[in-house]
């Protein structure tokens, strides 16, 4: 497991099965065509080694082109993928579509994009669980669920998702999901998570100053020392190694509470 | 928020006119349909059973316009009596803004935008409980007679054809199915989407929106695809089947 010199946060966490994921991951979404493909690329290049794409964003075959490219010259980058809503009872066709245009025989991480009609999505969640005994995919979650809905796949199947994405920032902390992700031993990885709280504000930026680094740097080392991976986009380089480049300082315990803070205050 | 008064199906004389002008290209189509299909996942991947047609409306024209797009002028596509209508969205069927839709039939809806004066429209059918192997039999019936219909688009075929291999189609496997409808529609002049000329060839460098609509025992059901002519390219990745969402 990679350490980080100064913050002391894992740069990755082992997952169920063995699979080693980078808490920084490179997010997609809604990157397109050559625009996905050239920023995968980009992002690889910077030292980007997880990389978050989703049968709904239409551009699995854009990253599977980069991801190839990289794996043919010895650099290996986990992919993770997600199960489109309307594919309920079209799993593994979903699946295996999703395989041939990432050009991969196996999924490292494939996730549920949404709970299917508000429910927990018990049967897909059953063929994910297939698809993991089969060895087509390595490890397994859900995304944008409740813990309610969490449970009931756990209550149906005795299988707890190994990870849940959901978009979280400061503004949506929420100490009791984290606590019951890690009670269920789940990691909780942040999807969108520059996008839900103003860069401007002034506990960011305050506290960037002080580090000599920018709002969006605190926001991803502040989901690291909550232990939270998160999946940032930028089609941007300069953006993408900002947003990498988060594991040489560390937030003191007061200015995680600040940040903390900003979600009840949101919502007040 | 209204509804249509539609008193002949086979009439669907929808034109999803957006502007007026120069035929948009096949790429300005894509973008509109791509936005379309925002809207869709706004509706399949946000859907509960809690939601009322107004607060899927409103989910969806906030997707809509964050991909760059806004309702089409003329938003009451698929013309079929009943349908509810608000914004970009079209719900078959009776229904009120502030009602629940129910579990067990089949939500059947379509999506219309405008983007920069080109139109772009999918449509689906979905449900969200187990349905009834009735249900599933005639939402495969329509599904697989408008397949059949898009096998045979092809240059100089015409709207009528087509239409007659649909209606052949549904009637050798018919269950509950009734009202049934083809309606194909073509990229004119003028950036809209107008009912094809039944007995004008198709041509190559049309892109047109195939839309098979009709009632079963639990419901309306609505399948369609955009294709562009010459290519056979389906524009849209919309299911052309029942989504069962639970």
């Amino acid at each position: 497991m990679a350490m980080d010199e100064k913050g002391s946060e894992a740069a990755s966490v082992r997952l169920g099965f063995g699979l080693e994921l980078p808490m920084i991951g490179f997010g997609t979404f809604p990157l397109r065509g050559e625009t996905a493909r050239r920023a995968v690329e980009s992002a690889i290049a910077l030292g980007y080694r997880s990389v978050d794409t989703a049968m709904r964003y239409r551009n699995e075959d854009a990253v599977g082109a980069a991801v190839a490219e990289a794996r043919a010259t010895g650099t290996d980058v986990l992919v993770t993928t997600k199960l489109a809503t309307d594919q309920v009872g079209h799993e593994r066709e979903a699946l295996l579509g999703s395989l041939r245009r990432l050009r991969l025989s196996r999924v490292d991480l494939w996730l549920i994009h949404w709970p299917p009609g508000g429910s927990a999505g018990v049967g897909s969640w059953r063929e994910l669980i297939r698809a993991r005994d089969d060895g087509l995919v390595s490890a397994i979650g859900v995304s944008n669920y409740s813990i309610a809905q969490i449970d009931r796949l756990i209550e149906s199947t005795g299988t707890a998702p190994d990870l849940v994405q959901r978009s979280w920032g400061p503004n949506e902390f929420d100490e009791n999901y984290l606590a019951a992700c890690a009670e269920r031993g789940i990691m909780l990885c942040a999807h969108s998570p520059l996008r839900t709280t103003p860069l401007d504000h002034p506990v960011l930026v305050e506290t960037a100053r002080r580090h000599g680094r920018t709002p969006a740097q605190v926001i991803l080392r502040w989901d690291l020392q909550h232990g939270v991976a998160a999946v940032p986009k930028s089609a941007e380089p300069a953006r993408m190694a900002e947003n990498l480049d988060v594991f040489g300082f560390r937030l003191a315990d007061e200015e995680m509470r600040a940040i903390d803070a900003l979600a009840a205050a949101s919502v007040s | 928020m209204h509804e249509t008064a539609c008193d002949d199906p086979f009439r669907l004389a929808s034109a999803v006119r957006t502007d007026t002008g120069m035929r948009p290209s096949v790429s300005a189509v894509r973008e509109a349909t791509r936005v379309a299909e925002v809207g869709y996942t706004a509706v399949v991947d946000r859907m509960t059973p809690a939601l009322t047609p107004a607060e899927i409306a409103a989910n969806v024209l906030r997707s809509v316009r964050s991909a760059g797009g806004g309702p089409a002028p003329d938003n009451t596509f698929p013309r079929r009596d009943p349908a509810w209508h608000q914004d970009a969205l079209t719900v078959l069927g009776a229904h009120r803004e502030d009602e629940r839709l129910a579990a067990q039939a089949p939500i059947a809806f379509a999506i219309t935008v405008n983007v920069a004066g080109t139109a772009g429209t999918v449509a689906a059918t979905m449900v969200l409980d187990e349905p009834s192997a009735q249900l599933r039999h005639d939402a495969a019936t329509l599904a697989d007679a408008l397949r059949g219909v898009l096998d045979q688009v092809a240059a100089g075929v015409t709207p009528l054809v087509l239409e007659s291999a649909f209606l052949a189609a549904v009637e050798r496997r018919r269950g509950t199915l009734r009202r049934e409808t083809l309606a194909v529609l073509r990229l004119a002049g003028g950036s809209a989407f107008e009912t094809a000329d039944a007995t004008k060839a198709l041509d190559g460098t049309d892109v047109i929106v195939v839309s098979a609509t009709a009632d079963s025992a639990h419901g309306g059901i609505v399948f369609q695809a955009t294709v562009h002519v010459d290519s056979a390219e389906r524009l849209d990745g919309v299911p052309m089947r029942l989504i069962e969402l639970r």
